[in-house]
């Protein structure tokens, strides 16, 4: 089995703003994450909307969330 | 730390590795169109069983099987269910044998057909592989008591990327003996400078796998909450055996005879 070294960063669209800075956002292969922003973007006050393009950390515990950590 | 093997344990890893490449070989021989990937999970339990061992993999926590199969964009960690594998499918098999309290891990990809019929991603599909097998025999050259992690991993990346593909970075090799992934970690990409990384010594138990897609090595984690795989249907690869670095050549457990790997 193989070892996974660090978190797998998928790129998606952001499709919907919800409240408390969480988002969904449709990925590569069509499927949609329950996802929220990132501290450090949240720190830099960042700000993501519908539409924008952005990179999402995938946690392996839950495969329909993510953590966004870049926008484009 | 990185465990070093003792005599006694490396006895019992030599043979645990040596009775893994025949449940293997074993299952390699039934790969074929038409196979249903369960099918071949549930031989490869009961041979694993047979000669004596514990499906490695069944001991990692909510993982129930006793491989990975991981078809065309999957990468790793693909849990073998209804599919039926199709003729010019690129079919990665990983097995993992727990034998006398001590794990040994191995894969090998190959792809499914006839020459005649149509390989996926346009006929170049003897280079893909060819590149994996290359990598992976020079990795174990590479691995030599004194010899770095990093020098491994140096040598994977190159190999992978002269012949044009791409080492996938989040997945890496380990170490592996009483647990199944133990220290080191070993990238098939240099992440950090040689000098950085540890030192291979002997008895050590490397489980070193090479993981690299046809374009971009990106990754997603399937609906599932195993299966990884290329969001972009980037077909992908997989070569691992389990090595004992010795003072000398190092010594691969899991030596399948179909392909003897000449240091």
């Amino acid at each position: 089995m193989v070892k996974q070294e660090s978190k797998i960063k998928v790129e998606g669209v952001v499709i919907e703003a919800l409240p408390n800075a969480m988002f969904r956002v449709k990925i590569e292969d069509g499927r949609i994450l329950l996802c929220h922003l990132a501290g450090k973007m949240r720190m830099y006050r960042i700000k993501v909307m519908p539409g924008d393009k952005v990179k999402v950390e995938m946690t392996p515990y839950d495969e329909n969330k993510g953590r966004i950590v870049y926008r484009e | 730390m990185i465990p070093i093997k003792t005599e006694k344990e490396i006895k019992l890893m030599k043979e645990g590795g040596k009775r893994l490449a025949l449940v293997f070989a074993e299952v390699l021989k039934i790969v074929k169109p038409g196979v249903c990937l369960k099918k071949l999970d549930q031989l490869a339990e009961k041979l694993v069983i047979k000669q004596g061992g514990f499906p490695s993999f069944k001991t990692v926590k909510g993982y129930h099987w006793a491989t990975c199969i991981n078809i065309n964009e999957g990468v790793v960690h693909g849990i073998p269910n209804d599919y039926r594998i199709k003729e010019g499918d690129l079919v990665s098999l990983d097995m993992g044998m727990l034998y006398k309290g001590f794990h040994t891990d191995m894969a090998r990809t190959l792809w499914v057909g006839n020459p005649k019929s149509n390989p996926p991603a346009g006929g170049q599909n003897p280079k893909f592989l060819k590149a994996g097998k290359e990598a992976l025999r020079a990795a174990i050259k590479a691995a030599r008591a004194d010899n770095r992690v990093g020098h491994v991993s140096a040598v994977i990346e190159k190999v992978i990327r002269r012949a044009g593909f791409s080492p996938v970075k989040e997945l890496t090799g380990h170490g592996v003996g009483k647990e199944l992934h133990e220290e080191p970690q070993i990238p098939c990409f240099l992440a950090k400078p040689i000098e950085k990384t540890p030192v291979l010594q002997p008895g050590m138990t490397l489980a070193i796998e090479v993981i690299y897609a046809w374009k971009k090595p990106d990754l997603v984690l399937a609906n599932d909450g195993w299966t990884i795989k290329t969001p972009h249907g980037s077909l992908s690869g997989l070569f691992e055996d389990t090595v004992l670095i010795t003072q000398k050549r190092p010594i691969i457990l899991t030596d399948l005879e179909m392909k003897p790997i000449v240091c």
